[in-house]
C-alpha cells in the first residue's frame, strides 16, 4: 500500500502556541480523506507544511515519500492545493487564471482545465471578481487539477458555499476522483458531507491525530454503551473510553473496542452502533476537555 | 436503468442503501437480467458520493451473484439474480395492505402512527422468529 | 513568471509611464522654449547687474507668469521616490498576503525565491528605465524652473545618478516594508516615512559633509565662484564660534573707523581682532565623485533590502 501523505512527528510552533504537537498519521493513496478537527487544531498548518507554504518546527510531512523541505518543486508538481477561501486574482479573467497555471507549472493540461471550467458553466472571459462563490470554487478546483495532480489538498472547500453550489462542487470533485483516481484530502466541519464523500478519516485535536483510518472500520470499531454505574469498571477493562456522560446512577459512553466484547446485555446495559457524527463529536469533545484541563 | 436516491437521515450506510435499492429493483422486476447498472462515475457524479462506496456496493452485489462486472463494458444484472416476485403474489398482498391502511386511517391514525404500527408489527414478527 | 508579472502589474507600469509623460512632456516643452524667452526678455543682462531697474523687474515678472507653473512639476521630479516606495514597492508582497493570493501562487510549480526575484528584477528594470528617462528630461525642463541657470549643487538632485538611485532604493524600501508587515497600508506608511527620513539624511548630512569632507577655508577670498558653499561662520583662534553680539560690534567698528580704506575686506579687520571666518565648501570638481558615491550608497542599500525581502519571503510561513 503506497502512502500519499505521511506526517511523522510533526510539530509547529507559532510564538507561544503549539499548532501541531508531535502529530503523526498516514494517508494511503487513492483515498478521499476527511480531515476534521476544531478551529485551531492545526489542519491548515498541516496542509501548508505538506506543500511547503510553512516549515515544521520539527518532524516531516512526506508527500509520496518526498518532503517539501527537501524538494518543494518535486512536491508541488504532484500536489494540487486550494487554500481556504480559495484565493484567486480578482482582476484576472478565468482564462488568465488558467494561463497562470500553464505558465507556472512544468506539467499542465490546458485542455483538461478548460474543459472542467466549461463543464461548470463558467465562461472563460469572465472576471474573477464577478464570479459567485460556487463558480470561484470550481475555477480554483480546475486550476489545481490542471497540473494533473496525484494528490489534491482542499482547505475548507465547502466554506461559504450555498447548498446547491456545495452539491455541484462535490459532484465535480467525486467525478474527478472516480475518473482519475486522485487522492483527495479535504478539511471540513460538515460531517454529513464527509460521510458522503470520504472513505478515510483523520481527526486532529490538540495538534495531534486523535484518530486516523478507514471510515467504515473506524465507525465499526466504536459503540455507544449505556449502563448502570456499576458497569463502569467492566466497560473500562473491556474497551477504551473516548467520551462519557454520567448521571448518579447511569453511565453513557462512546467506546472503542479492539476485539469482540461479550457485553452482559439485559441487565440494564445497552450497546448500539454509532454513526460518524457521534464518533467525531466524541473525539472533539475529548480533545477540548483535555485541553481545558491541561 | 435505475436512478439511486439517498436518505441522508436514515443512518443506514450509503453503500447499504445502494445495495438495497438494487435488490429491491430486482425483486420487483424494475431491473431484469441483462440490464445495465449505472457506471460508478455516473452514480458518483449524480449523488456526489465517494467512488469507493459505489464500487463497494457493486462488489457486494457481485459477490451475492446479483450483478456481474465486465471490465470496460459495465455492470449487468446476471441471469442468476433472484427472480422477481410474481405480480400474482405481490399485487394481492399490496391490495390487502391498502385496505388495512384505509381502516387505520378511518380509526384516526395518521401517516406516522401507521408507519410506527407497521414497524412494531414487523419487529414482533421477526424477533419472535429469532427467539 | 514574466507573463504573470506583466499581467498583474501592467496598469501600474502604464500609470508610472503616464505620470512621467504627463509630468514631463509639458515641462519639457516649456524647458525648450525658456532659453529663447530668457534671451528675448534680456534677462542675462539683468542677472549680471545687481542694481537692475524696473525694466528688469518687469522681465522677471513676465518670465514668472509664463513659466511659474513649472515649479510644481519640479517638485514632482524630485518627489518620485516618495511615490515609488509606497505605491509601487510596498504593495508588491503585502497585497499578495492581504488577498491570500500568496497561498495560490506559491503552491504552483515555482519557488518563492524565483517568484520574488523575477518580480523585483522586472520592476527594477522598468523603473530604472523610467527614472533614467526622467533624468534625461530634467536638465531641459529645469531651464524653465528659474531664469537663473541652475547651480550644480541644485542640479545634483535631478542627475541620473540620484534619480535612478533613489528610485531603486525607494522600490527596495517599499518591497521590504511590505514583506515585513504583510499589510499594504502599514507598509505604505512605513515606506513613505522611511524614504523621507533617508532622503532628508542624505541631502542635509551625508551629501554635503559625510561622503567627502568639505574643504575648510579661512577666507572668502580664493573660493571658486562655482563652489558649493555649505556653511560659513566666524570662530575665534581656538575654533570656537563667535557670538552674534561680538560680530555686530566688530562690524560697526569696521565701518565707523573707516578701516575700509586701509584693509581689503571686513574679514581682514575681523582677523586682526581675533575673529576668523570659516567657510566649508565642495568644489565643483567633486560633482562626479559625489554622485558616484551617492548612487553606490542607494544601489547598495537597494540590493541589501531586496536580499532581505527575499530572505523574509523564503523564511516566513505563507
Amino acid at each position: 500500500m503506497s502512502l500519499a501523505l505521511e506526517a511523522v512527528n510533526v510539530s509547529k510552533r507559532f510564538g507561544r502556541v503549539l499548532a501541531l504537537n508531535d502529530c503523526s498519521f498516514a494517508v494511503p493513496a487513492g483515498r478521499i480523506v476527511g480531515l476534521v478537527g476544531p478551529n485551531g487544531a492545526g489542519k491548515t498548518t498541516l496542509l501548508h507544511i505538506a506543500v511547503g507554504l510553512a516549515e515544521p518546527t520539527s518532524g516531516r510531512v512526506h508527500v509520496f515519500g518526498i518532503s517539501a523541505r527537501e524538494d518543494v518543486l518535486g512536491v508541488l508538481s504532484r500536489v494540487g492545493f486550494v487554500a481556504q477561501e480559495r484565493p484567486l486574482y480578482r482582476g484576472f479573467t478565468v482564462a488568465d487564471m488558467l494561463e497562470l497555471g500553464r505558465r507556472l507549472n512544468a506539467r499542465w493540461d490546458f485542455a483538461y482545465a478548460r474543459q472542467r471550467v466549461a463543464n461548470a458553466g463558467v465562461a472563460l472571459d469572465r472576471k474573477i471578481g464577478s464570479l459567485s462563490g460556487g463558480e470561484r470554487a470550481q475555477v480554483a478546483l480546475s486550476l489545481a487539477l490542471g497540473k494533473r495532480p496525484e494528490l489534491l489538498l482542499l482547505d475548507e472547500p465547502l466554506g461559504g458555499l450555498d447548498p446547491l453550489a456545495r452539491r455541484s462542487f462535490l459532484q465535480e470533485l467525486m467525478s474527478t476522483a472516480a475518473e482519475s483516481g486522485v487522492t483527495v484530502i479535504l478539511t471540513s466541519h460538515e460531517i454529513a458531507a464527509i460521510e458522503r464523500t470520504c472513505d478515510y478519516l483523520v481527526i486532529l485535536g490538540r495538534g495531534r491525530a486523535e484518530l486516523a483510518g478507514d471510515i467504515d472500520t473506524v465507525v465499526g470499531s466504536h459503540v455507544a454503551v449505556t449502563a448502570p454505574s456499576r458497569y463502569e469498571e467492566f466497560i473500562r477493562t473491556h474497551s477504551a473510553i473516548v467520551d462519557t456522560e454520567r448521571t448518579e446512577r447511569q453511565i453513557s459512553a462512546l467506546v472503542r473496542v479492539s476485539q469482540a466484547v461479550d457485553w452482559p446485555t439485559g441487565n440494564g446495559l445497552q450497546v448500539r452502533p454509532v454513526n460518524l457524527e457521534e464518533l467525531v463529536l466524541a473525539y472533539l469533545r475529548r480533545a477540548r476537555l483535555e485541553r481545558t484541563t491541561k | 436503468m435505475i436512478a439511486f436516491r439517498l436518505d441522508e437521515r436514515s443512518g443506514v450506510p450509503t453503500y447499504l442503501q445502494l445495495i438495497e435499492q438494487v435488490r429491491s429493483a430486482v425483486r420487483y422486476g424494475i431491473l431484469r437480467p441483462g440490464d445495465q447498472l449505472p457506471t460508478a462515475r455516473d452514480v458518483v457524479g449524480r449523488l456526489a458520493i465517494n467512488p469507493n462506496t459505489v464500487l463497494k456496493a457493486y462488489r457486494e452485489l457481485e459477490r451475492e451473484g446479483v450483478v456481474r462486472s465486465f471490465p470496460g463494458r459495465g455492470t449487468f444484472v446476471t441471469q442468476e439474480a433472484p427472480r422477481p416476485i410474481a405480480r400474482s403474489i405481490h399485487e394481492p398482498l399490496r391490495r390487502s395492505l391498502r385496505r388495512w391502511i384505509a381502516d387505520a386511517r378511518h380509526a384516526g391514525l395518521d401517516r406516522q402512527a401507521i408507519a410506527d404500527l407497521l414497524g412494531l408489527a414487523l419487529r414482533d414478527a421477526f424477533e419472535e422468529e429469532i427467539a | 513568471m514574466i507573463w504573470l508579472t506583466y499581467r498583474q502589474h501592467r496598469w501600474e507600469a502604464l500609470l508610472t509611464l503616464a505620470v512621467i509623460v504627463i509630468l514631463g512632456l509639458p515641462n519639457l516643452i516649456a524647458g525648450l522654449q525658456a532659453p529663447s524667452v530668457i534671451a528675448a526678455l534680456g534677462i542675462p543682462a539683468c542677472v549680471a547687474n545687481p542694481n537692475f531697474g524696473t525694466e528688469c523687474s518687469a522681465a522677471f515678472n513676465q518670465f514668472g507668469r509664463q513659466f511659474g507653473w513649472t515649479s510644481y512639476f519640479s517638485i514632482l521630479f524630485v518627489a518620485l521616490p516618495a511615490l515609488v516606495a509606497p505605491f509601487l514597492g510596498a504593495p508588491l508582497v503585502s497585497r499578495e498576503h492581504e488577498f491570500r493570493t500568496s497561498l495560490l501562487v506559491w503552491a504552483q510549480g515555482i519557488t518563492r525565491t524565483r517568484w520574488l526575484v523575477t518580480k523585483i528584477v522586472l520592476f527594477a528594470a522598468v523603473l530604472a528605465g523610467g527614472a533614467w528617462l526622467l533624468a534625461a528630461i530634467a536638465p531641459i525642463a529645469a531651464q524653465a524652473w528659474s531664469y537663473r541657470p541652475a547651480r550644480w549643487q541644485d542640479a545634483f538632485e535631478w542627475s541620473p545618478a540620484v534619480i535612478v538611485g533613489t528610485a531603486l532604493f525607494a522600490l527596495a524600501l517599499g518591497v521590504f516594508a511590505g514583506a515585513l508587515t504583510r499589510r499594504a497600508l502599514a507598509a505604505m506608511l512605513i515606506a513613505l516615512v522611511a524614504i523621507a527620513v533617508a532622503r532628508g539624511a542624505v541631502i542635509s548630512q551625508l551629501r554635503p559633509t559625510a561622503f567627502i569632507p568639505p574643504i575648510v577655508a579661512t577666507s572668502h577670498v580664493g573660493i571658486p565662484p562655482d563652489a558649493w558653499v555649505i556653511s560659513s561662520d566666524y570662530v575665534d583662534a581656538n575654533g570656537n564660534p563667535v557670538g552674534i553680539d561680538r560680530l555686530i560690534q566688530l562690524n560697526n567698528e569696521f565701518f565707523r573707523t573707516g578701516s575700509r580704506a586701509v584693509l581689503v575686506s571686513s574679514d581682514d579687520y575681523y582677523a586682526q581682532n581675533g575673529v576668523f571666518v570659516r567657510v566649508k565648501y565642495q568644489p565643483r570638481e567633486r560633482e562626479g565623485q559625489l554622485q558616484g558615491i551617492e548612487f553606490t550608497l542607494y544601489a547598495g542599500l537597494a540590493v541589501a533590502l531586496f536580499a532581505a525581502s527575499v530572505w523574509l519571503v523564503r523564511r516566513r510561513p505563507a
